[in-house]
């Protein structure tokens, strides 16, 4: 699902540069549930942003869903994140004028099939345990609630990677344990591929695959 | 992005920074508002100039004797029946209208008095004709010197709305042709002031034969000769007929001078009108016939063109005031969108993780921008429709009555309305431009985690 080779991603040029991600080779089966560890600034965004085909200002090569991201147009690559890969990021990102059910299917916008939007929205808002809250504003949902939302949106148009960014960062420990049964079992009954980043490795028990960034560099990829 | 979708997504949009946009907007729909009426004032001015005060018709030239002091040098001549074929047979020219000054003397005295009842009667049927104007036509005295000018029937048919406009038979009263202008200044002063009733064609039919005396001048004593009693008939007003006088058959012209001023009086034309076949021609012809020996009267022409190029400039100059406006306007709304994009970055960012390309996000944006273009073009168009509206109304009710008032100051092209929907568009888009390539360009990365 995921091959890396030798990627490293630099900001700034010359004096100036810090580097983000330094030579990091990676190989990830689909159905993998792979963990990102990593003190704040060691480059856990950035990694996602490459698999994501948010970033390609990256040297080397990622191989993302059998393709090659680098070789990609803005359309194409518009593409692959409509259809390919999920995001859920640690502020849920949701507009605040939509109500849940428009905004899990804000993806639609972008893609050339015309989905059953509504009845695809309330399907996957139903998966997350959102049934009852098609109709609310994210100002009137819980934090762990708007998570849901949010991951409901990634699950929208049927991706096969799911990257989320410190998905319990905004979370108690309660929620935030709730919501990453929510990733296993999207992992484990669903076949989605996850990669998550997070600062309590420990509650990913069922986590196929755990990183550790320090400076950008890969310290061990091992099983646990 | 499929336009539907697009145009669902913009419209999400719009609905959202409502007040922001109908506030930048103001400045479009003001300066288009003032650009359409400028734009339909300068043309209806334009049309009043061309068509009542100095209509010039584009294919047509005057052809005089060139000036006396010159004659010897140039080999000026007159204009005599050989010069008019000549002039016909120059390329170019498709018909030729000579005119002949009327060589003797001539006057009027009228008197109210002496019109039959039946007549006044026939007058005072004509609506807007009151008692007090009756009143007024009865007390009319009236002596008058008059100028005769014979032009080619050919030239004022279109224009004759009682009777016939040629020579007419022994004892018959003379066809005449008064000038539009002249009547219109008659009319907006002259009637006004005497509470006369105003000449309009309507009228024309119901204006018995005026006594008309030939070879005979109030003024001058030296009228060698009978006099010789006629009438006259006014049939018609036309821009061809001439400002202080009466226009009346050629043919009667040519007999009269025969008859009071000799042979040479009755073979000499002051001018002639060419007709060429198309203003192409107007250049190569004034050459032909300068080479013939004549001159070109360009008097009115040179009128009509000063004072439609200081028309034109005016409009222009005013134009260009509402297009600065809109200009400004423009800014605004760049503004307006720099501030949009600066508040949804993280928005937009989304929409890029979600799948939308650089495309859709420009597109979005000058979709929006288009949206507020169509809105505040349609508003000003509006506007402007209503303040000329307006200004019309004022002037018809409340201005009395001037010379050449026209029925609208306003003409609107057909091009104006769609014009001033497109100019407020493309402003917009213009406005809209840097910002939605500003944020076609984002990071959505750093967009996302609000670096
Ligand atoms: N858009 C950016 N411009 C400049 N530097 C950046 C940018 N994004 C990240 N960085 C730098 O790259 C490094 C890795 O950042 P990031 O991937 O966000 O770390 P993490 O997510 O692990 O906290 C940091 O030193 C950060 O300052
Ligand atoms: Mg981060």
């Amino acid at each position: 699902m995921i091959h890396l080779d030798h990627i490293s991603r630099k900001y700034g040029t010359g004096e100036a540069a810090t580097s983000a991600l330094s030579d990091l080779t990676l190989d990830v089966p689909a159905g993998a549930f792979v963990t990102v560890v990593g003190t704040s600034g060691s480059g856990k965004t950035t990694l996602l942003n490459i698999l994501g085909g948010l970033d390609g200002d990256y040297s080397g090569t990622a191989v993302i869903a059998g393709k090659n991201l680098k070789q990609m147009n803005d359309r194409e690559l518009s593409r692959f994140r409509n259809q390919v890969v999920g995001f859920v990021f640690q502020h849920f990102n949701l507009l605040e004028h939509l109500d849940a059910l428009q905004n899990v299917a804000l993806s639609t916008f972008f893609s050339r099939e015309d989905t059953q939007a509504p009845e695809r929205a309330e399907e996957v808002l139903a998966r997350v345990g959102l049934r009852d809250k098609l109709r609310k504003l994210p100002g009137q949902l819980s934090g762990g609630q708007k998570q849901r939302v949010a991951i409901a949106r990634a699950l929208f148009s049927r991706p096969r990677l799911i990257l989320a960014d410190e998905p319990t960062g905004n979370l108690d420990t309660n929620t935030g344990s709730q919501i990453i049964s929510l990733f296993e079992s999207l992992n484990a009954d669903d076949g989605l591929t996850v990669v998550a980043v997070t600062h309590e490795e420990f509650l990913f028990k069922n986590a196929t695959l755990a990183l550790h960034l320090e400076d950008g560099r890969l310290v061990n990829g091992q099983n646990p | 992005m499929k336009p539907g979708k697009l145009s669902r997504i913009i419209s999400q949009n719009l609905r959202r920074n409502r007040k922001n946009l109908i506030f930048s907007s103001v400045g479009i729909v003001v300066g288009i508002s003032s650009f359409f009426f400028f734009i339909a004032l300068g043309n209806g001015i334009k049309h009043t100039v061309a068509k009542e005060i100095f209509p010039v018709d584009a294919n047509r030239i005057q052809v005089v004797p060139r000036t006396a002091q010159f004659d010897a040098l140039a080999g000026g001549r007159i204009i005599d029946d050989e010069a008019l074929r000549q002039f016909e047979e120059t390329s170019g020219v498709k018909a030729v209208y000579p005119r002949m000054q009327l060589a003797c003397l001539a006057s009027s005295r009228m008197d109210g008095r002496l019109i039959p009842a039946a007549a006044l009667s026939m007058i005072a049927k004509i609506p807007g004709i009151n008692p007090r104007m009756l009143g007024a036509v009865k007390d009319v005295r009236m002596w008058l010197e008059i100028m005769g000018n014979g032009i080619d029937p050919r030239l004022v048919q279109d224009d004759v709305v009682a009777g016939r406009f040629a020579d007419p038979g022994p004892g018959q009263p003379i066809p005449v042709m008064l000038s539009r202008r002249m009547i219109e200044i008659y009319n907006t002063s002259f009637a006004q002031a005497r509470n006369l009733p105003k000449i309009n064609e309507m009228l024309l039919p119901f204006i018995p034969p005026l006594p008309l005396t030939l070879n005979h001048s109030f003024i001058s004593h030296h009228v060698k000769g009978q006099a010789l009693q006629t009438r006259m008939r006014v049939v018609g007003l036309s821009h061809h007929a001439i400002m202080g006088g009466i226009s009346i058959p050629l043919e009667t012209v040519k007999k009269y001078n025969r008859m009071f001023a000799g042979k040479r009086a009755a073979r000499e034309y002051d001018a002639a009108i060419l007709e060429v076949e198309s203003s192409d021609w107007l250049g190569p012809v004034q050459e032909s016939i300068g080479k013939l020996g004549f001159d070109i009267d360009l008097s009115e022409r040179r009128m009509a063109e000063s004072v439609g190029l200081i028309v034109t400039l005016v409009t222009l100059g005013f134009s260009l005031i509402s297009l600065i406006i809109v200009g400004i306007a423009a800014v605004n709304i760049a503004h307006t969108f720099f501030m949009i994009i600066y508040e949804r970055k993280r928005e937009i960012g989304l929409m890029r993780a979600l799948g939308a390309s650089r495309t859709d996000i420009r597109a979005i944006i000058l979709g929006e921008a288009t949206f507020v273009g169509v809105v505040g073009g349609t508003l000003g168009m509006g506007l402007g429709v209503a303040a000329c509206l307006l200004l019309d109304l004022f002037v018809v009710k409340v201005l009395p009555d001037f010379p050449f008032k026209p029925d609208s100051f306003f003409a609107y092209p057909a091009w104006l309305f769609y014009g001033s929907v497109l100019f407020a568009v493309a402003f917009c888009i213009l406005g809209a431009f840097f910002p939605a390539r500003r944020a076609a360009a984002m990071d959505p990365s750093a967009a996302l985690t609000g670096r």
